[in-house]
């Protein structure tokens, strides 16, 4: 019995969809039930009985359900009474059909009932049989004719009466199958939705807690509504058809465009998917904020439907890696000021010349990419990794853009020199051009000199040498820069051999001449000397030599890079420069073409050579130092490139001295006679 | 047959990585020093299969050599990919404008780039 009536009776909750089904329903039954009235009229009509006790009948039977329809808020409420409303419409219809179809009248309760199906509610369909039950047991009794249009015995009552039972139950059944599978498949579907968006608001809490970004974008680009509160906050809002590119460039304009073509190359379909995903940016800045990028495809029958963009902040990161770069580029430049002041410092202030220059937005083209290169290979020999770097990676994007160099990459290389001069100035502190340095040795062959007779004049000039630099220390420091040089290259260790002589060379005016010479030293390792198997296979010792030099021949002084490479290889250099269409047909034209820029012929690029930029630097500063340059290569044996200037002693800028001379001694050797040149 | 991959790249380095890696997944590989020597080797053999071209390059660029590839009717349909550094975004569309098949940023992974030939060629 129990079971029976949660059969019948439905569970207490009503849906949105149910009601707004029911509401359907309601409206459509009461409308059809308020039709009656014109049709009832005319079944009279037919029939021969009273039409106007058809209309008062019907609209006595539609006041209950339209003042139910008005008052009732329960929909399933209503839908029992329409069931109640169409039996007495089947009532009023075999009353007024009296005559001889009044018993096929009857098949309209059968129609009836079965149409209350659709409430989905077999309480309507109960109420309806239990209605006509009662109304032809008491008609039956009381009004026969109302019913019957012959002397029917109880038993026709009764067989209508199981006709109706039979109907109701297969009714009921259609009822609540309809409501189990149709109206209550909504409520599992609703409640599981509901139990979704539970878990999506979860899910969407802890997307939006965490400190990464996320975003959903479209193989066109477009980025979807979907994102997460943070990425919401570094991109903006939902824009529909905005692009994820044009989302990042707002943060940061200038990868724009290179966002999208990359983004094409997916569209594209040409290259491998994780190819042309690793081909998008990876970083992405705005303002001070880094973020970094990371692409999750999300494949569907092997087609990119989606992609999810997961962007974090990893600025604090950055500057922590960039802190250690800086603190180990400043425990070299500690090292290097330590071993070689002195050469720090003329490094220092060459290379803030040469900063100087480049970021100067007039110097373009050829010489912004020599005074580039040169930058990029005196800071490599000082350690300073991070600048070096910085000027590879500058030097490759003139030579892709033709030589121009962007405002924001001007203002990131004076920034890190900046730093860097910043950092040796405070390891410097504030006096270093105001201090004269001088060794123990020097000082007391001075005071010596002071104690004995020496001249006065030749004293002067000894203490004025002070500010001179030896060819030993020169060569001693361009020695070590070889070595260094050396190692980075894969060139094992170098049997780097320096020959000074006693000659005294003005720092400031020969400065820019040794910071050029660096080239011819990347160039006689890089190029000359061959890698150490190389070398053992073609009979030399393991280690390459370079020999550095400074002799005087007659007037002239002569500063040499020797070493004993592979030479030149003349045809290459042949070859190279016919391409490159310069003269090519003498050894004296092959020779020029060594020094014109851009001509290398060497296979690869480093970090210190490659590029045929150097060798036109130092032959124009030699130049211009009133110097000349001579080669001398033997392929197989070595190259020879020797810098020569003429009439040294008419230079303020160089000395050649001897020991302090004593006036009563006679033998003074060559080198003191012509002591100041 | 393998198929025949032209390496068109001013370095030597490139060249060995990419065509040993190539080599090795069964292309027969030509290799060029520049645009100029890269339409040589085009017009020598005829059964070059797709390009692959770097655009920064001596005497002739990548993008001169793949105007005047597509401008030749016989070799209009020979895939091109250009190889070029990260940010050029112009030089990117002008070689796609020019007919570039796809292109590639330096530095790349080999076998990534193996993978996009076989997708390119087919076999």
């Amino acid at each position: 019995m129990k079971r029976l009536i949660s059969y019948l009776v439905l569970p207490v909750e009503i849906s949105a969809f149910e009601r707004q089904y029911l509401a359907r329903m309601n409206r459509i039954a009461l409308i059809f039930f308020f039709c009656h009235i014109p049709v009832f009229i005319g079944v009279a009509a037919l029939a021969g009985t009273s039409p106007t006790r058809a209309a008062i009948l019907t609209l006595l039977a539609l006041i209950g359900p339209a003042v139910a329809y008005k008052t009732l808020q329960n929909p399933r409420h209503l839908s029992v009474v329409f069931g109640f409303t169409a039996m007495c419409m089947g009532g009023i219809l075999v009353h007024i059909g009296q005559g001889s179809m009044q018993i096929e009248m009857h098949f309209y309760f059968f129609v009836l009932i079965a149409l209350l199906a659709v409430f989905a509610n077999p309480l309507a369909i109960v109420t309806a049989a239990v209605t006509v039950a009662l109304h032809h047991l008491t008609l039956y009794l009381l009004l026969p004719r109302s019913v019957f249009n012959y002397d029917a015995s109880i038993w026709a009552v009764v067989v209508h009466f199981v006709f109706v039972i039979l109907e109701s139950v297969a009714a009921c059944f259609v009822a609540r199958s309809f409501f189990d599978n149709v109206i209550g498949l909504e409520k599992i579907v609703q409640s599981r939705t509901n139990a979704l968006s539970d878990r999506n608001r979860d899910m969407r809490l802890v997307l939006d807690n965490v400190g990464q970004g996320f975003l959903t974008i479209e193989p066109n680009g477009t980025v979807s509504a979907e994102r997460s509160a943070i990425a919401a906050r570094w991109v903006g809002g939902y824009v529909p058809g905005k692009k994820i590119w044009e989302h990042l460039g707002e943060l940061d304009s200038a990868g724009a465009d290179w966002f999208r073509v990359a983004w094409d190359s997916i569209a594209d379909d040409v290259l491998p998917l994780d190819m042309s995903i690793d081909q998008l940016p990876r970083r992405w800045t705005a303002g001070k904020t880094t973020f970094s990028l990371e692409y999750r495809p999300l494949i569907v029958d092997g087609r990119l439907t989606q992609m999810l963009l997961v962007m974090s902040d990893v600025s604090a990161q950055l500057e922590r890696e960039q802190s250690e770069i800086e603190q180990r580029d400043f425990m070299r430049l500690f090292q290097c000021l330590l071993k070689d002041k002195k050469g720090l410092l003329e490094f220092f202030s060459e290379a803030d010349d040469l900063v100087s220059k480049i970021v100067t937005p007039e110097v373009t083209g050829p010489e912004l990419r020599r005074l580039v290169h040169t930058l990029k290979g005196n800071c490599a020999l000082f350690g300073l990794s991070a600048l070096a770097a910085f000027c590879h990676d500058l030097e490759s994007n003139l030579l892709d853009a033709g030589g121009a160099m962007t405002g924001s990459k001007r203002e990131q290389l004076g920034r890190i020199w900046g730093l860097f001069a910043s950092n040796l100035r405070s390891l410097l502190g504030s006096d270093r051009a105001d201090r004269v340095e001088v060794d123990q040795t020097e000082y007391a062959a001075v005071l010596d000199a002071l104690d004995g007779n020496a001249a006065r004049e030749e004293i002067a000039l000894r203490i004025k040498t002070w500010q001179f630099e030896t060819a030993r220390t020169r060569l001693t420091r361009i020695a070590e820069q070889t070595r260094a040089i050396g190692s980075r290259l894969g060139k094992g260790s170098l049997n780097v051999v320096i020959e000074p002589n006693d000659v005294l060379l003005f720092p400031e005016s020969w400065s820019a001449f040794w910071s050029s010479f660096t080239h011819a030293i990347r160039n006689a390792v890089d190029h000359g000397i061959e890698s150490p198997e190389e070398r053992l296979a073609v009979g030399k010792p393991r280690e390459g030599q370079i020999r550095l030099t400074t002799k005087l021949l007659d007037d002239e002084l002569w500063v040499e890079i020797a070493d004993d490479g592979r030479g030149i290889a003349w045809n290459l250099v042949r070859e190279r420069a016919a391409a490159a269409g310069l003269p090519h047909e003498s050894r004296e034209a092959l020779v020029e073409a060594l020094f014109h820029d851009g001509l290398t012929t060497k296979g690869e690029i480093s970090e210190f050579s490659g590029r045929g930029i150097g060798m036109g630097a130092v032959r124009a500063i030699c130049r211009k130092m009133g110097g000349s340059v001579q080669i001398t290569s033997t392929e197989g044996k070595g190259t020879c490139l020797s810098f020569r200037w003429s009439n040294v002693h008419d230079r303020l800028d160089a000395l050649v001295l001897g020991p302090i001379s004593s006036p009563t001694i006679e033998n003074q050797t060559q080198e003191a006679e012509g002591h100041l040149q | 047959m393998a198929a025949t991959v032209l390496v068109v790249d001013d370095s030597r380095a490139i060249r060995q990585q990419v065509g040993d890696a190539l080599a090795t997944a069964g292309y027969s590989i030509l290799e060029a020093e520049d645009g100029v020597q890269g339409l040589l080797r085009i017009s020598e053999q005829p059964d070059i299969a797709m390009v692959i071209c770097d655009i920064n390059m001596p005497h002739m660029n990548g993008l001169e050599m793949l105007a005047k590839l597509k401008a030749d009717p016989s070799n209009a349909a020979l895939p091109v990919l250009m190889l070029t550094t990260e940010g050029k975004a112009d030089l990117i569309q002008q070689a796609k404008r020019s007919g570039a098949k796809g292109w590639i940023v330096k530095p790349f992974k080999v076998d990534q780039l193996v993978a996009a030939v076989r997708k390119i060629v087919g076999r």
